[in-house]
């Protein structure tokens, strides 16, 4: 829905003005806090996306470190919304 | 749960109804041999408690006695929750289940299957067997020791109830490992495991496209700066043509090198004519030096004939005095051998007197030791004569100590006969009370006597009486008969010997050690003597000499006419004065000696100092008659000054020469000069040289670089390579993509392994809590990792490093594996639940040493619940303690 949301404000920038350039190479997705609370609530996968989710907002750590952590919880996200419900007990 | 009791009938060899006795709480042992039915009554425990009464499986049937149709009876008896049980099955035939609680029934059949795992918390599930659940990892079958223990199923489930209660659970552990295992899959299709691209994979191709188009660009920008340079060279090489080309500097070129070779003609033509006026002038110097040579030889000369004359007069005055003094020398020497002549025949007469006397004292001498040689021939000859007599006796004597003793030894057998005879016999008592004469024997009696009658004796009384007196035969007969033998043997040794008596024996064995004796004095008489051979060779080599001394001192009387010896004394007077006159005429001669060769030395020296000038006047002489012969004395003046005219001559030519030469040198040109217009042609021949060859040079480069020019392709490289420039940062993008993507899937591993890691950890502690005080007691120090599902992992002894339970020995690993099964069967118990552990033939594979350790650790646990061992190796197990159990 949000990229369904820019995609229209963009085409209305591009009909506005003569000549748009649009870079979008650095635009990326970030699960919010209630997206990880669902990949598993006080568990081994919720522990990794926290400590994921703190070094991608550690300001002392190079840029393309913190990348490469909220890459990795977008990963982990999706992966664990692939396995959610295999737990075994 | 605790086992009190176990009967069984029907089962394996026990066709009887057969009990284990003794059961109790600790550790209990049953040793018995080998096929004693052990494992029979381990595999009968499990049947009863885990097995439905209907069942027939294979385990079931095995447990029947062979050959018998009996049904398969078990019935344990065990204690849990404060409360006694006792369960009873039948399989097979009949079969039939029955358990009691505290003494009463309370349920059979299939209801007492399912009763007694709802008291001991088992799930029978839905399959045909229950799940054991710990009692799966704490009863461990024969052979199964050595496996590290793996909990599944409701046995990890007892487990993880035991350690929820403590540290909770491991939540969301599946979807972790499932998502670690996500990630390395996609990571392994990038990477290998030392984290280089792996081949063929996104990542790679990234690589290779960037590696590629990185090479194709460098190649299209090496062959475009080439073309660059080039094209450089090229306008370069045009400009510098059309310089070498210009005609104007060629004509200045070539007027300037026809000048240059003028110059350098005028400048060689001088060099010339200075040549030829040098040579001349060296022509006329040579002449004048020639003559001044011949007058200078010729006043040399004329010197040298007066200094010749001068010394020779001079050499032939020092020659007389030499003369004179030769002669006089001459004649010392004659004198001195006149004088020294006599002498020597003197002393020769001398020297063979002194000899002579010599001789003579040396024999007085000798002649002095002959009352000394005929006082040693007497005392030689008396001690022959004493040898002699000492060795004539000993030949006569030969009674040695063992004759003595051979006549001792039948003397006491004689007397001891004596005693035996005279005991036994009658006694004769003979008194005479008037002057009548009693013999006995011969032998006469006076007044009294009393004899033994062991012989006859013959009695005679005066004349006219004559009693015979004889012993009577019988048992004294053998004795006597043995003495009469001892009398034979006695007297036959003594008649060997020559005497006729012992004491006689014994006299002359007396003076044989005293001739002895004296024979041994006699030798070492001999030795003081100096006796080295017989003294019959000693007297007759003394003799010898002492008749060759007589014979000499005659024949030296008769030599020198002598009556009788002189005496020492007078001799030693004689050879006295004899040696005084020899040594007053040898200082004589010596001094005639000195006078010769220090007379001689000097005529030697005299000689050679006239020789020598004699030589020197003869040298000179046939210098000066060659002179002479060269410069007459009558032609001197005029040789020597027409000589001294031709130098004044050739002085004056040679002047003009050199007037003349120098006038040419001062109008040439230096050589510097010379050399200088030589190096300008040069230089300027070379430089038109170099115009043509540049200009042939140049234009061929020229042709060569257009050529190439064309061959690069030229047009359109510029184009290429911004193509090139423009697809390398669309592969670069997508190589960094690729790697940005690894990286997250890299750390998104990391981080998922660490937070699992750290959560097992967290629930393995309290397994490894109970494991720490076993371990410790066979393996002081160590620590055992743990990984998924309770595996052992590794152990760590002796430090940092760690060894994979898999390459232990097996002894190690079984005893690694009971220890971690005792810790599991501890934790359980701790936390309420506990059960018996059953040990089926383990440690099959430890050490004397060893096993004492896991001895300890298996009491350790049975402090704390129930230990149930099973072992055929009664001895080794002796000192294991705990309850005895018996089959009975």
């Amino acid at each position: 829905e949000a990229r369904a949301a820019l995609d229209g404000q963009l085409a209305g920038l591009d009909a506005a003005m003569t000549h748009l350039d649009i870079q979008l190479g650095d635009l990326h997705v970030r699960p919010t806090q209630e997206d990880i609370e669902r990949i598993d609530f006080d568990g081994v996968l919720r522990e990794a996306a926290g400590t994921l989710r703190a070094l991608a907002e550690d300001a002392s750590r190079g840029a393309a470190e913190r990348r490469h952590a909220g890459d990795a919880l977008v990963e982990l996200f999706l992966l664990s919304a692939r396995t959610s419900g295999s737990e075994s007990p | 749960m605790k086992l009190t009791s176990v009967t069984v009938e029907g089962v394996g060899r026990f066709g009887t109804r057969t009990s284990i006795e003794g059961l109790g709480a600790g550790v209990n042992i049953l040793s018995a041999s080998n096929e004693a039915g052990k494992s029979t009554i381990f595999r009968a425990i499990r049947a009863c408690l885990f097995e439905r009464h209907g069942a027939t499986g294979k385990e079931i049937a095995k447990l029947a006695t062979e050959g018998l149709s009996l049904p398969v009876s078990v019935t344990l008896g065990f204690e849990h929750g404060g409360k006694t049980y006792e369960l009873a099955k039948t399989f097979i035939r009949s079969p039939s289940a029955t358990l009691r609680e505290d003494g009463r029934d309370i349920a059979r059949g299939r209801d007492a299957d399912e009763r007694v795992w709802e008291i001991l918390g088992l799930d029978p599930g839905g399959g045909r067997s229950v799940d054991e659940a710990a009692f799966g990892i704490l009863w461990v079958r024969q052979g199964q020791s050595f496996h590290a223990p793996e909990p599944q199923g409701a046995a990890a489930g007892a487990l993880n109830d035991a350690i929820g209660q403590e540290v909770g659970n491991l939540v969301g552990g599946e979807r972790a490992r499932q998502v670690i295992a996500s990630v390395s899959a996609e990571l392994s299709r990038q990477v290998t495991d030392s984290g280089k691209a792996k081949k063929d994979g996104p990542l790679d191709r990234a690589i290779r496209d960037v590696e590629n188009l990185t090479g194709e660009l460098q190649q299209t920008e090496t062959r475009l700066r080439e073309l660059d340079a080039m094209l450089d060279d090229l306008a370069r090489l045009r400009t510098e043509l059309k310089s070498v080309a210009d005609p104007n500097q060629g004509h200045r070129l070539g007027v300037e090198l026809e000048d240059a070779h003028q110059q350098l003609k005028a400048a060689e033509d001088a060099t010339q004519a200075i040549g030829r006026a040098a040579a001349e002038e060296r022509q006329s110097h040579g002449l004048l030096q020639a003559a001044t040579d011949r007058h200078t030889a010729l006043l040399e000369r004329a010197k040298r004939i007066d200094e010749g004359r001068q010394r020779i007069a001079t050499d032939e005055r020092a020659l007389a005095p030499l003369k004179s003094r030769e002669t006089d020398l001459r004649k010392v020497v004659n004198e001195a051998y006149e004088a020294r002549k006599p002498i020597d025949p003197e002393l020769a007469r001398l020297d063979a007197e002194d000899r002579r006397l010599q001789h003579l004292a040396t024999h007085v001498q000798t002649a002095a030791s002959i009352d000394a040689l005929n006082a040693r021939l007497v005392s030689l000859t008396d001690y022959a004569r004493r040898v002699s007599d000492i060795e004539a006796r000993l030949k006569t004597n030969t009674v040695d100590e063992r004759a003595i003793g051979i006549l001792d030894d039948i003397e006491k057998k004689i007397g001891a006969l004596d005693a035996r005879l005279e005991a036994a016999a009658a006694q004769l008592a003979i008194e005479i009370r008037n002057d009548q004469t009693v013999t006995l024997n011969g032998e006469t009696i006076i007044n009294a006597a009393t004899r033994a009658v062991t012989e006859p004796l013959t009695l005679r009384v005066g004349d006219g009486v004559t009693i015979s007196i004889t012993p009577p035969p019988g048992e004294l007969a053998t004795a006597q008969t043995e003495r009469d033998k001892l009398d034979r043997t006695r007297h036959a040794h003594l008649q060997q010997h020559g005497v006729a008596s012992g004491d006689e024996l014994r006299r002359r064995r007396s003076q044989r050690m005293s001739d002895e004796a004296e024979q041994r004095a006699l030798k070492a008489e001999r030795t003081a003597l100096g006796i080295k051979d017989t003294p019959a060779a000693e007297i007759s080599k003394l003799t010898a000499g002492r008749d060759q001394i007589a014979t000499e001192t005659a024949a030296l009387l008769a030599a020198h006419g002598l009556e009788h010896l002189p005496s020492r004394g007078e001799l030693d007077q004689r050879l006295q004065d004899l040696r005084q006159r020899k040594d007053a005429l040898t200082v004589e001669r010596t001094r005639h000696d000195g006078v010769i060769e220090a007379s001689n030395d000097e005529l030697q020296r005299v000689r050679e100092e006239r020789s020598a000038i004699e030589a020197r006047i003869k040298e000179i002489a046939n210098q000066l008659v060659q002179d002479l012969a060269a410069l007459p004395d009558d032609q001197r003046g005029t040789l020597i000054g027409d000589a001294a005219n031709r130098c004044e001559t050739c002085r004056a030519e040679h002047r003009i020469k050199a007037a003349a030469l120098e006038e040419l040198r001062a109008r040439a040109p230096s050589a510097e000069e010379t050399e200088r217009r030589r190096n300008r042609v040069e230089r300027l021949a070379a430089a038109l040289d170099t115009r043509r060859q540049n200009a042939a040079s140049l234009g061929t480069r020229i042709a060569n670089l257009e050529g190439r020019v064309q061959s690069l392709g030229g047009d359109g490289l510029g184009e290429e390579a911004a193509t090139l420039r423009d697809q390398l940062a669309v592969a670069q993008t997508e190589r960094d993509r690729q790697q940005a993507r690894v990286d997250t899937l890299k750390l998104l591993r990391t981080v998922v392994q660490d937070a699992y890691d750290t959560r097992r950890e967290q629930l393995n502690a309290p397994l490894k809590r109970h494991l720490k005080p076993f371990l410790h007691d066979v393996f002081p120090g160590s620590d055992i990792d743990l990984g998924d599902g309770f595996k052992v992992e590794s152990i760590r002894r002796n430090g940092p490093g760690t060894e994979h339970f898999e390459r232990l020995s097996a002894g190690t690993q079984e005893q690694i594996a009971v220890l971690v099964r005792l810790a599991m069967g501890a934790m359980i118990a701790e936390k309420g639940n506990e059960v018996p552990i059953i040990l089926d033939d383990a440690l099959v594979f430890s050490d004397d040493a060893r096993i004492e350790q896991m001895f300890d650790a298996l009491n350790r646990a049975g402090r704390r619940q129930q230990v149930i061992v099973f072992t055929c190796r009664a001895a080794s197990f002796a000192s294991l303690g705990g309850r005895p159990l018996s089959i009975a």
